[in-house]
């Protein structure tokens, strides 16, 4: 157990190794895995580091964050999934294009490996709903669905013209993915009805129809979160600095090529682009964002809210926080890491 | 990008050097502390970090990771074989700026063959989320 707010945070440090992303284990309450990169991501390896909270060292005293174990890959990692349906199954994203799904209770290889994306893999989401399957989002700007077993991608979208930063499958609709990107625009897709935008060139430049096109922000877009009580509401993170959230519920599904969506909240305060954005999964009105400012916030989104929006900001990283997720099951605390290659476990 | 890297402190960096230099070997507190907490051959960061808890408590300072990795007061350079190293973003440019690429750390061929070895069994079943706790059934909507 962490103690109460305002106490240090808990601290893994992995010298040489700038994070890129983390996510916490979908069984272990305990665990989390880190993805990871030398020299900030711009040349050499990554490392894909698994890491568990023990007990206090003494009393007082934060709980000790210790690195159970970690796999060396060629490339830098940019983003990690747990697998929904095995726990010690977890896949990564590389900036060579590739995907990889290791085996925790294994050494030093993968135990699959694809090689489709023509750019970096920046995101990987694996789905709660259709718990064997998982998607991805590449610098490439296609977005791809893969099962474990198949050794090839199942559908692939062509979700934008540039980057991809994010591909969320909606914790609510099984068939339903949301984008974002560097033409700042969020996308909703209809795995259901895959089909070419009528207004592109389907012969040199195709374009997987989306059912809706938010235009998010006039720069681009490196984050988003579905909310996980409200339908169809999610968050954006964007280069501008700011955080909005966003009410799509006029989605209709059966229509596509429809532009849209209505802001319903937007939360300056950041001073450098917000690199990463994730709603509590234990509150519908909560939602915590890491930044290039070297802070992750905690945010009060509730339409009933007089006070202050900001509820508490993290501030000990001395490099770009650019990860952030809550505990799923230890409700109000908070991982985040950064690019001082340091992990930090606290409560809020 | 950023303009702001990781600072270090003069202090620190003499403390570092004193760290470097300090016989954990032979310290038979040290390795007792060890044997009764960590597994046969821990992680070097693990290892690192149980250093860095033993010296902070017995000089009272607070080193952290980053005090022994940077630069070192008196320029010496006895950090362990297998501790990774880690260059300012500054150094990280002039090195892929000047072709130097090979003196660049962390930049090893890995090879990229998968594993042989049988995959391990799944035992734990899944768990609902905070989000599904109302909800009657298996999965969702």
């Amino acid at each position: 157990m962490l103690p109460g707010p305002n106490f240090p945070p808990s601290v893994l440090q992995t010298p040489g190794f700038a994070h890129y992303s983390l996510a916490w284990s979908p069984f272990h309450s305990n665990r989390i895995a880190l993805a990871s990169s030398a020299n900030f991501g711009l040349v050499g390896n990554g490392r894909l580091h698994i890491a568990s909270m023990g007990p206090a060292q003494n009393p007082g005293a934060p709980p000790m964050l210790q690195c159970d174990k970690f796999f060396e890959s060629q490339d830098g990692l940019y983003d990690v999934a747990w697998s929904e349906v095995h726990e010690n199954h977890i896949v990564t994203a590389s900036g060579d294009g590739s995907i990889r799904l290791w085996d925790i209770m294994l050494n030093n290889f993968a135990i699959s490996a694809w090689q489709e994306h023509t750019r970096e893999v920046f995101s990987l989401d694996w789905s709660n709903i259709k718990k064997d399957t998982f998607a991805s989002s590449s610098w490439d700007g296609t977005v791809k669905i893969w099962t474990p077993d198949r050794p090839r991608s199942v559908v692939t979208l062509q979700a934008h013209h540039s980057c991809a930063y994010q591909a969320l499958f909606s914790p609510h609709q099984p068939d339903v993915l949301a984008t974002c990107s560097t033409d700042g625009t969020v996308k909703i897709f209809d795995l259901r009805t895959p089909s070419y935008a009528p207004t592109s060139n389907t012969f040199t430049n195709p374009m997987s129809a989306a059912v809706l096109t938010v235009p998010a922000s006039g720069g681009e877009i490196l984050s988003l979160d579905w909310n996980k009580y409200r339908s169809f509401t999610f968050a954006t993170g964007s280069v501008d600095k700011m955080v909005k959230v966003w009410d799509c519920r006029m989605v209709n599904m059966n229509e596509t090529n429809k532009v849209g969506g209505i802001c319903e909240l937007q939360l300056p305060g950041h001073e450098y682009a917000v690199r990463k954005v994730q709603w509590n999964p234990h509150r519908p009105d909560v939602l915590a964002t890491a930044s290039y400012d070297m802070t992750c916030r905690v945010w009060n989104t509730s339409s009933a809210a007089n006070g202050p929006r900001l509820m508490h900001i993290h501030d000990p990283h001395t490099e770009f926080v650019v990860g952030c997720g809550w505990s799923l099951y230890e409700e109000g605390v908070l991982a985040s890491c950064a690019w001082d290659g340091r992990l930090n476990v606290f409560r809020v | 990008m950023s303009s702001s890297w990781p600072q270090t402190i003069i202090s620190n960096l003499e403390m570092a050097d004193q760290f470097r230099a300090y016989d954990f070997e032979n310290d038979i507190q040290f390795q007792q502390g060890m044997a009764s907490i960590l597994s046969q051959n821990p992680a070097p960061d693990v290892l690192m970090n149980a250093k860095l808890f033993y010296f902070n408590r017995i000089a009272g300072v607070s080193l952290t990771p980053a005090d022994i990795h940077s630069q070192s007061a008196s320029e010496s350079s006895s950090v362990t074989e297998d501790t990774p190293q880690t260059l300012t973003f500054a150094q990280l440019k002039d090195l892929i700026e000047s072709g130097r690429t090979d003196e660049i750390p962390n930049n090893k061929p890995i090879s990229g063959e998968l594993n042989t070895a049988p995959p391990s069994v799944s035992l734990a079943s899944a768990r609902r989320k905070p989000w599904e706790k109302g909800e009657g059934t298996e999965s969702n909507v």
